[in-house]
């Protein structure tokens, strides 16, 4: 395949699933993190391994994998950061959202820890257990038990 | 909250984001500046760092001092060699999150234990070569003896600040992420 053809392809690819990208990048930002930085830092290791990705998983399942570990993983030393393009007025800030109970939610998943951020997110998205599993590295057993405690732990700080 | 109800409208609530494919090419050409390259690089220009430190390693008077310096400099050398090799090994395509999070709270585990015995070496550096100049310059007075307890008393006033600043800031988030990951693993083992 030219390298246009893959351009293209990982093109299309990101046009189809930036959601995926942004819904994760908005779960990790804080104040340190923009989420501008988060989604291009996800987007470069996207492209790294895109060529080694080989269908293996969903394409989804893949690039939750891909975002969540850049995510987890983010670390930049300097604030002072240059090389990332200005996407501000591309994307929206997760306190943009309309609804009460969305930035609501927003406001207890910045309080839990990161991989609890991981499996709500996928909940959320209606990931299967095995699905979830296979992203985390968790068992489907643990998958469900932990989730059952996020809940539990959300209700919580909700009443808190 | 309930999660349950909130998965509904969280699949409803439209997305609008619409990042152009010149901007998306502009990142791809940010690849090699990415904050993980970014991080790798800093810490092979470290290994270089501590070669040339070692090659200066002569300018100093006192042959305990060439030693404690050249022995500590090598010691730093292999480190930043294993943080290096360490590093590289981190997949973050086809590790899973509970191996990304393991890897990720050692290498921050690193750069604290770093950090502090970094101040540390400084520390017993400034130390050792008051000391040696004290019992080797007949010339010692006062003035070095303020000099030297200047650097010295600053030398431990940045320990305990920088170890303040890293308790509050970093290790207690970092306590909480080894817990979770500690938490997960225990449950992995269990099933």
């Amino acid at each position: 395949m030219t390298k246009t053809a893959i351009d293209k392809e990982f093109m299309e690819m990101i046009r189809r699933h930036e959601a995926i990208i942004y819904k994760v990048a908005s779960f990790y930002t804080d104040q340190e993190h923009p989420i501008g930085d988060l989604y291009q830092e996800v987007v470069i290791n996207l492209w790294r391994s895109f060529s080694a990705f080989r269908g293996d998983s969903k394409c989804s399942t893949w690039i939750y994998r891909v975002a969540l570990n850049t995510c987890i993983s983010f670390m930049r030393r300097t604030k002072n950061r240059p090389q990332f393009v200005d996407i501000s007025m591309d994307i929206p800030q997760p306190d943009d959202h309309r609804s009460e109970k969305l930035k609501e939610l927003y406001r207890i998943i910045s309080r839990l820890e990161k991989i609890e951020r991981a499996l709500v997110l996928l909940y959320l998205d209606d990931k299967s257990y095995k699905e979830i599993a296979e992203i985390t590295g968790l068992t489907a057993t643990n998958v469900a038990t932990k989730l059952h405690r996020v809940r539990e732990k959300m209700k919580t700080m909700t009443e808190n | 909250m309930d999660l349950d109800q909130m998965k509904k409208e969280w699949q409803e609530t439209p997305l609008e984001v619409n990042v152009g494919e010149e901007k998306i090419g502009q990142m791809i050409g940010n690849e090699g500046r990415s904050a993980f390259r970014k991080l790798l690089r800093n810490e092979q220009i470290a290994i270089i760092v501590a070669v040339l430190c070692a090659l200066i390693s002569g300018i100093f008077k006192y042959p305990e001092l060439v030693w404690f310096y050249r022995i500590t400099i090598a010691l730093g050398f292999c480190w930043q060699i294993y943080k290096v090799v360490y590093l590289r090994r981190v997949d973050l395509i086809n590790m899973s999150i509970l191996e990304i999070s393991r890897s990720y709270i050692r290498y921050r585990k690193m750069a604290i234990y770093e950090i502090v015995l970094g101040l540390v070496w400084f520390w017993a550096f400034t130390g050792l070569y008051a000391y040696l100049e004290y019992i080797h310059n007949e010339f010692f007075g006062i003035y070095e003896y303020l000099v030297f307890g200047i650097i010295f008393g600053l030398g431990f006033l940045l320990c305990l600040w920088t170890i303040w600043r890293l308790q509050w800031r970093h290790i207690r988030q970092l306590g909480r992420s080894i817990r979770e990951v500690q938490e997960l693993e225990k449950g992995n083992e269990f099933y």
